[in-house]
């Protein structure tokens, strides 16, 4: 085998969330009461426009969460592999992540973004802008040429994305014209005039604006560092690409970890009330009053500690980088359930009481099952609302702690470290922008759509929007 | 003639922003003249309130005026700017809503909101305002005014909340009061109370009164006009006299058939087939069609007309459209004149004073008894301070004894907070009794552990109150219909389906309906559901927790009739918790009333109808509105409101609201004294 499958903690349990969205929505397809809001939600432009977004974040986080190792010599038993993981996402950018520059670089630049005294062949020693290794190594006169071959390239770029939008509405209109039985020019139309049901309009309007935004960037990058290079020489496209994937799985493992206990302890808290009720609020209670920079700090030095003194269980750095990680999610977790867990009390009082349930109690059905079949699918849309709403906020809460020194390992690509390292970039003379800028643009591209999505999904799953209740008079 | 004080022409409301728009008032017109009170009527969703919200302009954020106009006095309101509109309402136009607990701003005192009132509209300032105050809280019937405008709203009931929010309505003297169900969240006590006062106001002060009610003996009680609402349409509007006597529309009489006092004890109660059709669909013909017994073909493809009977009666039906205007009432068609007439007009039956001694039933002295309940009581302790201590206890049930027969309805009626839920519930154990015993055939449910509690819980089942809250939204009807089977693990998957089936059409649904979830269902289809539930696991005791009292008059009657369908046919017994009367006439053998935690009178139906001995009981069914003048009873108004349960009055706990009160009612707790056959009065006044 010319690599080695390697699964990190973190990956695994990405793709066992993932697997149980999808085991989920096959659940709801054929529950009508499940899939209502779903239809409303997919009928929103503006959740639907935002879920593009989050698509290609998603898929982003995906790619690079397939890890394998590469091997380097040997055959049968006797095969060694690479030190470092490679991810899909490597593999797919290629060379990208490998043609490091000596140094900081602008965007697009020829040379390196700092004099350095070269030796020329004759000899004589100057200080100048040495060429780069890797961007702009095609042309011989970069003064000249370079102007009109970032041109050339960037609408080579922008042919690339129309060609591909072009092939997307293609698909998205058969699609629908096979749907809805209906000739093709017909199908268009109704696109076109926000005619269908799910608002195609919006979300080949949104993903034209990506593939408009990515296209150019991405042919650049062949030839260019397109966003520049930073301290140690690395593109730092690539860099942005890679720092998702962190931000996704923080997000949604930190999720993971807090769903069960916020659902199980605010259930139990309302539906059993007394001193089970009495227990969990003081727990959580306590555990609010603690600030929640100060448990993290705690934890993650801890661990620093114990991967100090143990080198040996480390295969790779990405094995120790993924444990922080995990880690790092796990806590997070612990300290982020509270909210949701008094949201979920506070609504199962008021369930518990509801005359379903105590129909359900006059039949002398067990705690177990009202709990199941009467309490928690009324407040699952509390739980999701509570999830995508959360979700920008874990990404935040990365980059913060990050900043502070207690998030990520430090050698870990990701939007916070990114940022750290922007501190003193800010402070040289001329200014090196271009490292948080672009760790701005994709996390705040990231974050909105994850908002403005979490909006849409609060407007479908929201009763009092949705008047899923009584009809009033 | 002079000018009419609002005259309101062709208005149409829609509400925007769902899938299509819901017509909700579509081409009312109407004619209000001064000091006159005109009552809109209709069953729930019908338009009503919209069309009062209309006219004061305070429409939600989806609801738009579509066409039409409004005019008060010279005013046409629809014209005016939002600034102009705000001197409108208030000063010319008061408003009353249903709920005065959610009306009132609980962080400002009373004298604030109703101050806010006179500082907005009138000159008045500092303690002018405070005295105009207290002139309208002395007006509206609240005693030691003063000190009470310094109250918030959560120190005072129920009723005292509706006369403050009728005393800000009245602080500019309005001209034109919006009453939207101003009695509909009150007791029967209080809802007398109200309509007397409001009565009394538009007397004093010569304004009108826009009074919109969907219960037809508030309007027989206190209306000059009856407009009757249906889908967003006027379809008939006539005097009051006119209307009781004579009601054209085939709506309209239905409407009074299905009430309750409308049948007599083992009579069946018209029923209106199917339910209100939505609104956002276009009508091409007559909109009561589809439930019209009197349908013509005609009907569906042309709206009818409005056909003016005479000058106090118009009505929207085809049957009428041949007929001369003026004629009036003898231009009803033959072939219904037999309809309208005496079961129309029968009143609800209230006790004549000279009727014969009942006689009570058939049964023995001591005839066995399905369940026996002696000296229940429930308290709740209440708790204050940093370590829970228990500082008083609420007596929610106190002491309370009752028995009832196989195949029997007992009605427990009282007015709301005396205890007759917690009765039912702590029958079922869904509440643990604090003292007493409950005995089902010979069994203590008391001494029974959880285990063989839950094996008897079989035999005893209840129906809800409101239908929308009964059912678990995410189940379907199938679901539903099972969860008592499966908790009694009765029969295995395929004999439940079958008997959900079977069950589902015994209470009048089709078996296709069992996929579908509860959402799709109308009210009352949803309390059919949830009476198949309840039958599902065959109880001998049904308890039904005001079953019919969030649901519409012909809606009510459908529900009634099955529940009577079925007891004579399943032999199962009923404990029907209500505090409608009308009810249970149609429905109770006997009766037991509660006051505060305690049954003050019970016995057989009849004997505690018409003879009513306790003082308590016979106010409360002079409080009952009746259709009929002829039959409505002198009113014994019943003064202040029930009590705490925390901190009940000493002696007889009726005392401070009896007219009759001694000196010994104050100390001590009057006896059980039988009065007739099986008629047992807890009251010093017989002995």
């Amino acid at each position: 085998m010319p690599f080695k499958p390697v699964v990190l903690w973190t990956d695994a349990l990405l793709f066992l969330l993932l697997a149980s969205a999808i085991a989920f929505w096959w659940h709801a397809r054929a529950r009508p009461h499940l899939r209502r809001p779903w239809t409303k939600l997919a009928g929103s432009s503006r959740g639907m426009a935002s879920l593009v977004f989050i698509g290609f974040f998603l898929v982003v986080g995906l790619l690079d969460s397939v890890h394998f190792r590469e091997r380097i010599a040997g055959e049968g038993s006797s095969q060694q592999f690479a030190a470092q993981t490679r991810s899909l996402l490597d593999a797919i950018v290629g060379p990208l992540g490998s043609r490091t520059e000596k140094t900081y670089s602008a965007p697009l630049a020829t040379h390196l973004f700092a004099k350095e005294t070269v030796e020329l062949a004759d000899g004589a020693r100057v200080r100048t802008y040495p060429r780069l290794r890797y961007g702009g190594a095609h042309l011989s006169d970069p003064a000249s040429e370079w102007q009109a071959d970032v041109l050339r390239t960037a609408i080579a770029g922008l042919g690339v994305a129309a060609i591909l939008w072009n092939v997307l509405a293609l698909a998205v209109t058969a699609l629908v014209a096979r749907r809805s039985q209906r000739s093709f020019t017909r199908s268009w139309h109704a696109i076109w005039h926000g005619l269908e049901a799910v608002p195609w309009r919006a979300i080949l309007c949104s993903a034209g604006v990506l593939i408009l935004l990515l296209a150019p960037l991405a042919v650049l990058s062949t030839k260019y560092h397109v966003l520049g290079t930073d301290k140690v020489g690395q593109d730092v496209f690539y860099l942005t690409l890679k720092s998702i994937r962190t931000g996704l799985l923080i997000a949604t493992l930190s999720t993971l970890v807090m769903l069960p206990l916020a659902t199980a302890l605010g259930i139990m808290a309302g539906y059993f009330r007394g001193w089970v009720d009495d227990i969990i609020q003081y727990v959580y209670t306590t555990l609010n009053s603690i600030p929640g920079v100060l448990l993290i700090a705690a934890a993650v030095l801890m661990l620093q500690v114990y991967m100090g003194t143990h080198p040996e269980v480390f295969d790779t750095i990405e094995q120790r980088q993924d444990l922080r990680l995990l880690f790092l999610c796990l806590i997070l977790g612990v300290t982020s359930w509270t909210g949701l867990c008094r949201l979920l009390r506070g609504e199962t009082l008021k369930l518990r009481e509801q005359e379903y349930v105590q129909a359900a109690r006059a039949f002398g059905v067990s705690h177990v099952s009202i709990i199941s079949r009467h309490i928690l699918p009324n407040v699952m849309h509390i739980i999701l609302i509570a999830v995508v709403m959360d979700f920008s906020g874990l990404v935040l809460a990365e980059a913060v702690l990050s900043y502070v020194g207690v998030g990520v390992d430090p050698t870990m690509t990701s939007f916070g470290n990114m940022i750290n390292a922007a501190r003193l970039e800010m402070a040289r003379e001329p200014m090196v922008w271009w490292s948080l800028a672009s760790a701005f643009v994709f996390m705040l591209m990231m974050v909105l759509s994850a908002n403005l999505f979490a909006d849409a999904v609060r407007d479908a799953f929201d009763p009092r929007v949705n008047g899923n209740g009584r009809e009033h008079a | 003639m002079p000018l009419p004080l609002l005259q309101v022409r062709d208005l149409s409301t829609w509400l925007v922003g769902g899938e299509a728009p819901v017509r909700a008032v579509d081409g009312v017109s109407m004619t209000i003249n001064r000091g006159e009170t005109y009552a809109l009527v209709g069953e729930s969703g019908c338009g009503k309130s919209l069309t009062a919200l209309s006219i004061a302009r305070l429409l939600p954020q989806n609801g738009r005026i579509r066409s039409g106009t409004a005019r008060l006095g010279e005013t046409e309101l629809f014209d005016l700017a939002e600034t102009r509109m705000r001197e409108v309402r208030g000063r010319r136009i008061g408003m009353i809503f249903q709920e005065p607990g959610t009306s009132l701003n609980p962080v400002l005192s009373v004298g604030t909101q109703i101050g806010e009132v006179l500082r907005r509209h009138t000159p008045l300032r500092g303690v002018a305002i405070r005295r105009r105050c207290v002139e309208l809280l002395e007006a509206v019937g609240i005693p030691d005014a003063d000190r009470r405008l310094d109250e918030f709203p959560f120190q005072l009931s129920g009723g005292i909340k509706q006369r403050v929010m009728i005393a800000a309505a009245l602080a500019c003297d309005p001209e034109l009061l919006i009453a939207d169900e101003p009695t509909t969240a009150l007791d029967v006590t209080i809802q007398a109370q109200v309509l007397a006062l409001l009565g009394k106001l538009q007397a004093e002060r010569g304004m009108s009164i826009l009074l919109i009610t969907h219960d037809l003996a508030v309007v027989a009680q206190t209306a000059h006009k009856v407009g009757i609402m249906y889908a967003g349409q006027i379809i008939e509007q006539a005097t009051r006299e006119q209307f009781f006597q004579k009601p054209a529309h085939p709506y309209s009489r239905k409407l009074l058939q299905s009430l309750p006092s409308g049948a007599s004890g083992n009579g069946e109660l018209a029923v209106i087939r199917g339910s209100v059709p939505s609104m956002t669909r276009l009508f091409a013909g007559c909109r009561f069609a589809q439930r019209c017994d009197l349908r013509e073909p005609v009907c569906d493809s042309r709206m009818p007309p409005w056909v003016q009977l005479n000058d106090r009666h118009g009505v929207r039906c085809v049957r009428y459209q041949d007929s001369v205007p003026v004629a009036g009432a003898d231009a009803l068609k033959p072939d219904h004149a037999d309809e309208s007439g005496p079961a129309v007009t029968r009143p609800v039956s209230m006790p004549v004073p000279e009727a014969s001694p009942s006689v009570a039933t058939e049964r023995s002295p001591e005839p066995p008894s399905l369940l026996r309940a002696e000296g229940l009581k429930v308290h709740f302790p209440i708790r204050r301070g940093l370590f829970k201590r228990t500082v008083a206890t609420l007596k929610a049930v106190d002491d309370v004894s009752l028995r009832i027969g196989y195949a029997e309805c007992l009605a427990l009626v009282g007015e709301s907070g005396c205890g007759k839920t917690t009765v039912g519930k702590s029958l079922l154990r869904l509440l643990a009794p604090t003292a007493g015993r409950v005995h089902l055939e010979d069994v203590d449910l008391g001494s029974l552990d959880e285990e063989q509690m839950r094996a008897r819980r079989k035999d005893l089942q209840i129906v809800f109150q409101d239908p929308y809250a009964s059912l678990n939204p995410r189940m379907r009807v199938a679901e539903l219909v099972e969860e008592g089977m499966r908790a009694f693990d009765l029969g295995n998957a395929a004999w439940r389906s079958e008997r959900v089936d079977e069950l589902l059409s015994r209470v009048g649904l089709s078996a296709q309906m069992k996929s579908r979830y509860p959402h799709e269902f109308s009210g009352g289809q949803r309390q059919r559901i949830a009476i198949a539930r309840a039958l599902a696991v065959d109880p001998k005791l049904l308890i039904c927790d005001e079953p019919t009292s969030a649901l519409d008059v012909s809606v009510q009657a459908q529900i009634l009739n099955l529940l009577k369908d079925l007891q004579r046919r399943l032999r199962i017994s009923y404990l029907f918790i209500t505090h409608d009367f009308s009810v249970v006439e149609f429905l109770a053998q006997r009766i037991a009333v509660m006051y505060l935690g305690r049954i003050v009178e019970w016995g057989p139906r009849d004997a505690v109808l018409n003879h009513p001995r306790h003082p308590y009981t016979r106010a409360l069914l002079s409080a009952v509105p009746a259709i009929d003048e002829s039959k409505r009873r002198q009113a014994i108004r019943l003064e202040g409101e029930l009590p705490s349960p925390a901190n009940p009055p000493s002696g007889c706990h009726f005392h401070p609201r009896c007219a009759q009160a001694s000196d010994e009612c104050r100390r001590v707790f009057p006896e059980q004294r039988t009065v007739g056959e099986g008629h047992v009065v807890v009251c010093h006044l017989y002995r």
